[in-house]
């Protein structure tokens, strides 16, 4: 073809893909609220523009296009969608674990995971969650980030966002009269299986074409090339710097769940960069509760931030516990507003490896927003709108109660 | 000077210096004890915008706006502006001391050798080593029913304690009622009884057994303890007060179906009873109001969260006319967000003095110890907290607790006697 023509040809495509032929997708616009950012502060009296389910602008006095909904949030507040950084939300009892043996890193949650018609969490501002193994198998396979609502096929933000690992008391009760019966056991057992994956890394360079694969040491190499995180659930001061020694010896990335403990080595977690998706402060204890837990106190985010650790918070649930009640609580015993806010969105979002989606309201991200009547984290403080890939999701019916005194 | 009153006289000192502009109060029992300057929730008289509150001997003999109130001299002065006081909160059903903390076993709320337990007494198994007696303190928790678990249709004799400290003999106020429970719990043992008419019949049927038993003792009293008495029997002993209405009884019932027997069976025998639990409340809030039945409502948090359909129970039947208490259900809902749990209903249309009162108050009348405590009115106990704000609200914190006017609990020095 001559030169003039492929020119033109170029050029031609370069202007099609600028103007999208076709229907403008719709436009949404939230106009008049204080918009939370997270990432880059508070806006009185902002706009959010949403299309296509993404953000398309945010900020204090945008344009907004002609036919565009608008959605009036004077008043009000909004923030981007919370995140509840460790749940067994959409899991079947016993459906989160396989009980034939500790070690299990073939596993996917993603496999044993059907999304719940509705849920509570959405009335809450909930938007996404990371679904975990459970907290029986030593090395349980590979925990998800999902969606609360929206089209099966759009759900998914990840399906292996960290690599589920336990110790403490669940695994050793787990197993009978199998490995692992001690907490060695379960150290042993992680160990070997770090070692193995290593192995089967090196090998990889040779003669490849007669090698048989190995699923659950394939997911393993991911852990040890960094991709992705080790969570690991550890409690007692012990089991957390143990946890930490792993992620040393194997070169990790570490992150430690529920981490009750975690407040009585908040430096060891500093210094080593590990942060801590904190545990629920509302505990049932109903058969006497798990004694790896008695360290549990309301103070664990705020003396864990004041040390220099980054944290998420999560409900470690599949329901019935509120991620904003927690993060509220944390903010009751000390950890600064913002920073217990930031726990359930940006940070939580980084720590599960999805920020470049979720976690703020900034152009280019998931349109996954709350209209809150007030502070999300004010005693009453409600969702009246909530909003995933731009689309609203829960609207309240009745007007939010807030007392006179 | 005596040791002892030497050794109180430092423990002012040091606990004077430690608490800052507010004064400490030793456990004196001649000196008065004054808060002022406080915003004041009495629960049955309103809210004092500036309120002073005086005890003496344990007791209230003041309390109103502080201009109207006398301060009798050599009083201990507690500089409260800013703050609010409350009464102590009164919860209606725990496991506190039963169901230990971080212990692995609950082996001692339920005796799960046989359905009837009647002769049972639940202060027999509390041990105060548990963590969360410091717990209900720091919840704002003064009076506590402690109760058998609900693993059988008759658990025990409940049991109310003041958070004085000390063994369960020092902290017992009063019975706590008779516990019945009407789930069907027995179903894999394959005793009898495994279905919810078998559980409501047991208990129909030791019903009956306790009155034939109180006839013959009638009968033989009646006649003059003429011959032999006859046997007793510890069970229905304590069975036949529940007949009399010497004790209340306090039924687990969840859905529906549950409460309505428990309704039905408290009508034959004319018993004093109230619910506890109540969850299918919001379905059977006519058939509640009807018989008149007060509920404990619970398990609060997380059990039942915020936005639960089943918070509209309690609103509707406070709405109503009708009386509930909240309980956490402490370990099963942890005991300290006792008064997180009355703010979720507050959020769903309950006004917020209802709210108070179902912590305070109205537990107080189903024990019947509401001439004692549940407000802070002359002639009560001095029971009280001082807190940082809003009784409801989420950054509260309970700074003191007071029983009988001595102070059991400071957030700020961390003493507790427990």
């Amino acid at each position: 073809m001559p030169r003039l023509e492929l020119r033109f040809v170029v050029l031609l495509a370069l202007v099609a893909g600028l103007v999208p032929l076709g229907a403008q997708e719709k436009v949404i616009a939230l106009k008049g609220g204080q918009i939370h950012t997270i990432s880059d502060g508070i806006i009185d009296n902002g706009v959010v523009l949403i299309r296509g389910g993404k953000i398309l602008d945010v900020g204090r006095d945008l344009a907004v296009p002609a036919g565009a909904t608008v959605v009036q949030a004077e008043g009000r507040i909004i923030t981007p969608g919370l995140i509840d950084a460790r749940t067994s939300f959409g899991v079947g009892q016993n459906d989160g674990w396989e009980s034939a043996g500790p070690l299990m890193p073939q596993l996917r949650i993603i496999e044993s995971f059907s999304l719940p018609p509705t849920h509570d969490w959405i009335r809450e501002g909930v938007t996404a969650v990371y679904v975990s193994p459970g907290p029986e198998n030593v090395i349980g396979g590979m925990g998800a980030v999902v969606k609360l609502a929206g089209r099966r096929e759009e759900i998914v933000v990840s399906d292996a966002a960290g690599m589920s690992m336990s110790l403490g008391e669940v695994p050793k009760a787990s197993f009978g009269q199998g490995a692992p019966r001690t907490r060695m056991g379960e150290i042993g057992l992680i160990r070997e299986a770090l070692v193995r994956a290593k192995e089967y890394r090196d090998a990889a360079g040779s003669s490849a074409s007669s090698r048989t694969r190995a699923l659950g040491l394939e997911a393993l190499g991911r852990v040890l090339r960094r991709e992705v995180p080790a969570r690991i659930q550890a409690n007692t001061p012990d089991d957390i710097t143990a946890a930490v020694r792993l992620g040393e010896e194997f070169n990790l990335r570490v992150v430690v769940d529920v981490g009750m403990g975690a407040y009585l080595v908040a430096d060891r977690l500093a210094k080593a960069q590990v942060p801590v998706v904190v545990g629920p402060n509302m505990i049932g204890a109903g058969g006497g509760g798990r004694f790896e837990f008695s360290p549990q106190t309301e103070e664990n985010a705020a003396r864990l931030h004041k040390a220099g650790v980054k944290l998420a918070i999560c409900t470690d649930d599949s329901g019935g516990r509120s991620v904003v009640m927690e993060a509220a609580i944390a903010r009751a015993y000390g950890l600064p507003e913002a920073d217990a806010l930031k726990a359930i969105t940006l940070d939580a979002a980084e720590i599960l490896g999805v920020a470049s989606r979720l976690g703020s309201l900034e152009k280019g991200k998931d349109a996954d927003l709350v209209i809150w009547n007030r502070h999300p984290l004010s005693t009453w403080g409600r969702a009246e709108k909530v909003f995933i890939d731009g689309r609203l999701i829960f609207e309240r019916q009745e007007q939010p109660r807030v007392p006179s005194y | 000077m005596t040791p002892s009153y030497r050794t109180a006289l430092r423990l002012v000192a040091v606990l004077g210096l430690a608490s800052g502009c507010s004064i400490a109060v030793t456990a004196s029992a001649q000196e008065a004890v004054v808060v002022r300057g406080a915003r004041i929730y009495t629960v049955t008289h309103g809210v004092i915008e500036s309120g002073t509150l005086v005890c003496e001997a344990g007791k209230i003999t003041g309390v109103g706006p502080t201009a109207q109130v006398r301060i009798p001299p050599g009083a201990q002065v507690i500089d409260a502006s800013g703050k609010t006081v409350m009464p102590g909160i009164v919860e209606s059903h725990t496991h506190v001391g039963m169901k230990r903390l971080w212990v692995p076993a609950d082996l001692d709320n339920n005796e799960l050798s046989g359905p009837i337990n009647a002769q049972l007494r639940g202060l027999d198994s509390i041990d105060t080593r548990d963590r969360a007696f410091k717990i209900a303190l720091e919840a704002g928790v003064t009076t506590m029913n402690v109760s058998p678990g609900s693993q059988t249709p008759n658990g025990g004799e409940a049991v109310m304690l003041k958070l004085r400290g000390g063994t369960v003999d020092d902290m017992y106020l009063a019975t706590g009622g008779m516990k019945f429970a009407l789930r069907t719990t027995f179903r894999e043992r394959r005793i009898y009884p495994t279905t919810h008419m078998g559980v409501a019949s047991i208990l129909r049927e030791k019903l009956v057994a306790a009155q034939d038993y109180k006839k013959a003792w009638d009968e033989y009293t009646a006649s003059g303890k003429q011959g032999p008495p006859p046997a007793r029997d510890l069970q229905l002993e304590a069975l036949v007060k529940v007949l009399t209405r010497e004790w209340m009884v306090g039924a687990h019932a969840q859905p529906a179906l549950e409460m309505l027997n428990i309704i039905r069976i408290a009508k034959e025998f004319n018993l004093d009873l109230f619910i506890i639990h109540g969850t299918s409340l919001v379905d059977v809030v006519d058939e509640v109001v009807a018989a008149k039945i007060p509920i404990s409502f619970g398990p609060g948090l997380p059990g039942i969260g915020r936005e639960s359909r089943v918070l509209l129970g309690p609103v509707r039947l406070v709405q109503r006319g009708g009386k509930v208490a909240f309980h956490q259900d402490h370990p099963d809902g942890p005991q300290l967000y006792l008064r997180h749990f009355a703010a979720l209903f507050v959020a769903q249309g309950m006004p917020e003095a209802e709210a108070l009162k179902a912590l305070t108050i109205n537990p107080a009348e189903l024990f019947r110890l509401d001439k004692r405590i549940g407000s802070l009115e002359v002639g009560k106990d001095a029971d009280f907290l001082i807190m940082s704000g809003g009784p409801l609200e989420i950054d509260t914190h309970v700074e003191r607790v007071f029983v009988e006017g001595k102070e059991v609990y400071n957030r700020a020095t961390g003493r507790s006697v427990f």
